[in-house]
């Protein structure tokens, strides 16, 4: 299996402010994305420990209990990665109510062959698979379906809160697909999410050409195709 | 003037709060226990708290906008900047002009969780109504602000109030405050009357016809601008039956709408954020 990976924070905006996020990891056949919520604070971070946690570590989609675990071992490492004592009075008043994200976990069941495999998502990042002229997309399926209040992993809270509360897992969709030699796979962010949708098939001919996509994708911005937010996406492609 | 243009730290946006500080501001809200003064100061404070907390990132407040307090009649005939020793400051100044904090506490996820408040500035109620001289103060910041923000989205003043201005005719100097634009849209001007009354509001009219008998409401109607059709959709959120051409004004506001009111105009101008 080809990698490839492509992200760019919203116009206007630096690289390190990017709130999105995503990992892979070929030899465990696993791939993450999370889209951080730009209403809280550190969202990036809470991305970043969510697709790294999942790929780094044996959490397995397999499990019963895995949204369980990984949201744990996430907030470990989220927790653990901010100085909380030396936070600004606004800053550590917003850090307490803790950070949020989506995310989409998708791995491969069958090993390196990629023919099985399953996906759970938290919101609206998605799978997208071209399957000859038409796309297959999980969990959202039409451009329409987008908004602004996705369902999200929430971090827990900051400090002073040390971990003895209780929390509700976040509503999770699970789906497990069985992939073709031919098909083509994509997990991305929203918005790049739903302007392959709305778009589709001369979108995907975009992402999976050679063109220079943060050109092509500052022009759909400007011209209101596509919305400016930070962009992230992971295309896989299949050894046939 | 479209009133879409997206919020940036290159294209910030601007609030200029005008608070009434006469003396029938220390008389309790409608249905309260403490003054429209107390209600008012506490409502802005909570509201700067708020947009400060929206511009909030992981590396400190980001200027997406620009904050403007004025205070008029705590001093005769007087209308003043309540932020200390500035005008018109990014957010991200004001935590350096803080007068105080206070230990509060709020709900999040279940959970009560105690933070500290700042506070900006406190009520006063002393004098008299110089709401045209607040209204031209305003002109003259806003003035300025325009001419290095042209492609900003426009400014938005909100006046809180109780009385009839002291000082002349507050239509014509809001009518000329709303004759500014940036290219965006021209300066949008909401209005609170507080109550003392225990009376039923009246809420984003859009008509003379909906309003009271009464002078000062007709007048205060008349300074406060139409909502955007953006502004519209999110005011509809919090009242069902408010229709097109509704403008921003509450009249004999109780303390609840003074706050839907404030948090209208963030929720309206945060969903333009980038």
């Amino acid at each position: 299996m080809i990698v490839k990976a492509f992200t760019s924070p919203k116009l206007g905006n630096s690289s390190v402010e990017s709130e999105d996020a995503y990992a892979f990891n070929t030899e465990k056949g696993k791939v993450a994305v999370a889209d951080g919520a730009s209403d809280s604070i550190f969202s990036g971070l809470w991305a970043r420990a969510l697709v790294s946690s999942y790929v780094n570590s044996d959490l397995s989609l397999r499990q019963n209990n895995f949204l369980d675990l990984l949201i744990n071992n996430a907030r470990t490492k989220w927790h653990s990665e901010i100085d909380w004592d030396s936070l600004r009075l606004f800053i550590k008043n917003k850090a307490v109510a803790g950070s949020y994200s989506t995310v989409i976990f998708l791995e491969s069941l069958d090993g390196p062959e990629f023919r099985h495999a399953r996906a759970l998502s938290v919101g609206d990042s998605c799978l997208l698979i071209k399957r000859n002229d038409s796309l297959i997309s999980f969990p959202l399926t039409r451009y329409e379906d987008f908004n602004i209040t996705p369902k999200l992993v929430w971090s827990g809270y900051g400090a002073p809160f040390t971990g003895d509360y209780r929390w509700n897992l976040p509503e999770f969709l699970i789906k497990d697909f069985y992939l073709k030699p031919d098909d083509s796979v994509i997990v991305a962010t929203d918005s790049v999410s739903k302007w392959i949708i709305q778009f589709f098939p001369d979108s995907w001919d975009i992402v999976a050409g050679e063109g220079d996509l943060r050109e092509i994708f500052t022009k759909e911005v400007r011209e209101r195709r596509m919305r400016n937010d930070d962009l992230t996406f992971v295309r896989l492609i299949t050894d046939s | 003037m479209t009133y879409d243009q997206e919020i940036s730290r290159d294209r910030p946006g601007l609030f200029v709060f005008l608070i009434d500080q006469s003396r029938s501001m220390s008389h309790k809200i409608g249905g309260g226990v403490r003054s429209k003064a107390e209600e008012a100061a506490d409502a802005v404070n909570n509201n700067l708290n708020e947009i400060v907390n929206r511009c909030t990132k992981s590396d400190g407040v980001r200027n997406y906008f620009d904050v403007g307090i004025i205070g008029y009649g705590a001093k005769r005939d007087t209308a003043i900047s309540l932020l200390k020793d500035a005008t018109i400051l990014p957010i991200s100044d004001l935590e350096s002009r803080i007068l105080t904090v206070e230990k509060r506490k709020q709900q999040i996820e279940g959970e009560e969780i105690e933070y500290d408040f700042p506070i900006w500035f406190n009520p006063v109620a002393a004098s008299d109504t110089p709401m045209v001289k607040a209204i031209s103060m305003a002109k003259d910041w806003i003035s300025q602000w325009i001419d290095s923000h042209k492609e900003s989205f426009p400014p938005i003043v909100i006046n809180i109030t109780d009385g009839e201005a002291t000082d002349g005719d507050p239509v014509e100097a809001m009518n000329d405050l709303r004759s500014l634009s940036t290219e965006d849209g021209y300066v949008l001007t909401w209005n609170c009357h507080l109550s003392g009354a225990t009376v039923t509001p009246v809420l984003f009219p859009n008509s003379e016809t909906s309003l009271p008998e009464e002078k000062y409401a007709k007048q205060m109607f008349q300074m406060s601008s139409q909502l955007p059709e953006a502004m519209l959709a999110i005011a509809r959120e919090e009242y069902k039956d408010i229709e097109r051409g509704a403008r921003g004004y509450v009249f004999n506001a109780q303390l609840e709408d003074l706050i839907k009111l404030l948090d209208i105009g963030t929720r309206a101008v945060s969903s333009l954020m980038r």
